[in-house]
This record gives structure tokens, C-alpha cells and sequence, in this order.
């Protein structure tokens, strides 16, 4: 299977983590998690909740030492914000990488 | 302080060679020929005032942390010395050689204008929540002529490229050492680790600035000659067991989490991330930057 064929599977996985997550949040989420969804702005994530969910994804996909890094930093600063399909993009890249 | 086993307090981090190593430099490149009073900003366990007298004795050094636990330290280490000011009024009359160490913001110093000929802060200017309010206060203290010099490890930049990921798998495996704990927990009928939440702010908004952008926020705040360097230094595996589970880092990193709990993760998920990365340490760069009050 391509990459493209991929992508709603493994969004459809990214978005169950995020929600795994925020079980227990009670956030007010109408419509729940999409692929526009921010991991700061929408879901409030504080360090510890990017660290959690990371790992999380590692254990939904069985793969251990995805370079999360690449995510979450641009030329030596931490982004702003990660939105799901930006995860999922990173996903279908370093997934299918050998 | 300790949290079960685990060294909580960040006195045993300051007091390693590394961490020393790390700060000397600042130290040892300041002109200390004109300067007599010297205030500590953020004075911590007392290091960069230890770095000091050790090259110029007859310094006259007040040292300032908004950590109770901190003065504590430092009061301990320089009352053994014999060298400790007992207040502000003494150290003003006879303050030579010796150290006042008080409780408070470096952004509220207790000194006149223009008091003081050195203003130094070791580590400490990226958690100063009005970076700019800092700097004006210590240019209110410092006198024309006088310098202001920091450094800091954590700024865009700090992480040399390829390593990220190091600290990465250590917060990892740290949450790893969490859901173990949570499965024995459970194996023993009880719930999961509590969290609260909201007691920290939102992931990444760490307003780390670069060295460039240091450079502009000091000379906007009236500073001339200023300078900037970065300097490489080594974080083992041995260093980062030591800092791992400080309470000011644990409860930021893991945040919510018990501290006990918090500080064990971080401290246990240390040789997890260097096993599991093949290496014993990583060059990380430290920020240093001094200036001139006009």
C-alpha cells in the first residue's frame, strides 16, 4: 500500500490517541477530534500530554524511537502548535521510511 | 528536600564538576579589576558567587533567590566559611569578603541606584517571567560603567542538531517508568498515579529566545557592548541523573504528577534514553552574554 492509501488509517489511529488522551479531560469539543485539530490550542496539551500521547503512538503503530524531535521543533525552537493531520503527515513519512 | 529516594534538591546538580565546568568560563572572562559590589541574581545553591570569591576575595556579594530552600543552602555553605553578612545593613558597613543572601525577585532588588559594579546570573534569565522587567531592574542597580552578565542552557539553539533526541527519549522512557508504576498499581488494586491538571502552562511556550534576540532585548533595555558567545558543554549521563528529578524540573516536566512519583519517572528514564541511544553524553550549548550599563 502507498502512503496515500495509508493516510486515513492512520489518521483514523492518531485521532484514537488524542482521544485516549483526553478521556478524562471533560473539554468542551464540539464535533470531537478532526485532523484540523490542535494539540495546544483545542486540546490544551501541556508537556507531560505531548510526551504521553507520543508514546501512546508509538504503542498504536508498535514502533519504538520515532524522532518525535523533527515534529516538534523547527531550526532549534519548539513549534507553536501541532494540529492531528500534521502528526499524521509525519506518521505516513516516517512509517513508510526503511 | 527528598522525594522517597530520589535527591529532589538541586544542590547535588550545582555541586558537580560538570555544571561547574559549565559556568567557569562566564566567570573567568568578567574584569573584575573595578568591580567591588556584586549582586547574585537568582543565586540558586551559591555557585557563581563561589566562582567569584575563588578569584577575587575581597568581593562584596549579595546574593538573591526567590527559593527559601536555596538561600538556605547557600547560607549553610558560606556560614561555614565564616563569610556570611547577616543583613543588609551590616554587609553595606562591612561587606567586604563576605555575602548577603536574602529571599527575593530579581526583578524587585533590594539595592539603590546604582549600587552595584556587577550584576551576574547564572542560569536562571529563562524563567524570569518580564525578561525586559528584569533588565531594567538591573540596570536601575547597576552603575554607569557597571556590567551585567548571564548565561543560560536553555534559549533556540541551546540543543546541538542531532541531540533533540536524546531529551526526547528521556521523557519517553520516563512516562514508560510511569505506565509501569500505573500496571503495578493496578496489579495491586489500586488506581492509577493522580494528575492534576492545569498546573502548568500549555507545551512549548517556553519563550526560549535566540542569541540574536538576546542581544536586541538587552541593548533595547538601554545596555551597550554587549556581547554574546556560545559555549559547548557536556551533558553525561551522570549530570542529567542528577538534574533529572530536581522538584523545579520535575514538577514542570511532569506536570501534575506527585513530585515522588515525577522525580523517580525522570530520574529511572535517564539511563533508559542514553541505553537506548548508545551514548554516554551529548554536547548541549550554553548562551552566555555580558553587557554595559551606559
Amino acid at each position: 500500500m502507498t502512503t496515500a492509501e495509508n493516510r486515513p488509517a492512520i489518521e483514523s489511529k492518531v485521532i484514537a490517541v488524542a482521544n485516549e488522551t483526553i478521556a478524562d479531560w471533560d473539554l468542551d469539543l464540539p464535533g470531537g477530534i478532526t485532523c484540523d485539530t490542535r494539540l495546544i490550542e483545542d486540546l490544551s496539551f501541556e508537556s507531560i500530554d505531548i510526551v504521553q500521547f507520543s508514546v501512546g503512538i508509538e504503542r498504536a503503530f508498535d514502533r519504538k524511537g520515532l524522532p518525535f524531535e523533527e515534529l516538534f521543533m523547527k531550526d532549534g525552537a519548539y513549534v507553536d502548535d501541532i494540529t492531528i493531520s500534521e502528526v499524521t503527515a509525519f506518521l505516513c513519512a516516517k512509517l513508510t521510511a526503511v | 528536600m527528598q522525594a522517597g529516594e530520589v535527591d529532589v534538591s538541586y544542590e547535588s546538580y550545582t555541586d558537580h564538576e560538570e555544571y561547574i565546568s559549565a559556568n567557569r568560563p562566564l566567570i573567568e572572562s568578567i574584569d573584575l579589576s573595578k568591580t567591588e559590589v556584586v549582586a547574585d541574581l537568582a543565586c540558586g545553591a551559591g555557585l557563581m558567587s563561589d566562582l567569584l570569591f575563588a578569584r577575587k576575595p575581597s568581593l562584596k556579594i549579595c546574593g538573591i533567590d526567590i527559593d527559601q530552600e536555596q538561600i538556605d543552602i547557600s547560607a549553610r555553605k558560606f556560614g561555614r566559611r565564616g563569610v556570611l553578612c547577616p543583613d543588609m545593613e551590616a554587609w553595606r558597613a562591612n561587606g567586604v569578603g563576605r555575602i548577603l543572601l536574602l529571599r527575593g525577585s530579581a526583578d524587585d532588588l533590594p539595592f539603590a541606584n546604582e549600587e552595584v559594579d556587577l550584576a551576574v546570573m547564572g542560569n536562571a534569565i529563562h524563567v524570569m517571567p518580564d525578561k525586559d522587567r528584569f533588565l531594567a531592574e538591573a540596570s536601575r542597580a547597576l552603575r554607569a560603567g557597571g556590567m551585567l552578565v548571564f548565561n543560560s542552557a536553555f534559549f533556540v539553539g541551546t540543543f546541538v542538531p542531532g541531540t533533540e533526541g536524546l531529551f526526547n527519549e528521556w521523557m519517553m522512557e520516563a512516562v514508560r517508568v510511569l505506565e509501569e508504576i500505573n500496571k503495578e498499581r493496578a496489579r495491586a488494586g489500586q488506581p492509577p498515579v493522580p494528575r492534576a491538571r492545569n498546573t502548568a502552562g500549555r507545551a512549548f511556550a517556553k519563550g526560549w529566545l535566540t542569541e540574536d534576540a538576546w542581544r536586541a532585548r538587552v541593548e533595547k533595555a538601554g545596555f551597550i557592548q554587549v556581547q554574546t558567545r556560545t559555549r559547548a558543554s557536556a551533558m553525561t549521563r551522570a549530570s542529567l541523573r542528577l538534574v533529572a528529578p530536581y522538584a523545579g524540573l520535575a514538577t514542570v516536566l511532569m506536570s501534575g504528577y506527585p513530585l515522588e512519583i515525577a522525580s523517580r519517572c525522570l530520574y529511572e528514564g535517564v539511563d533508559r534514553a542514553f541505553d537506548r541511544l548508545g551514548v554516554d553524553e551529548v554536547p548541549r550549548l550554553w548562551l552566555e552574554v555580558s553587557a554595559v550599563r551606559q
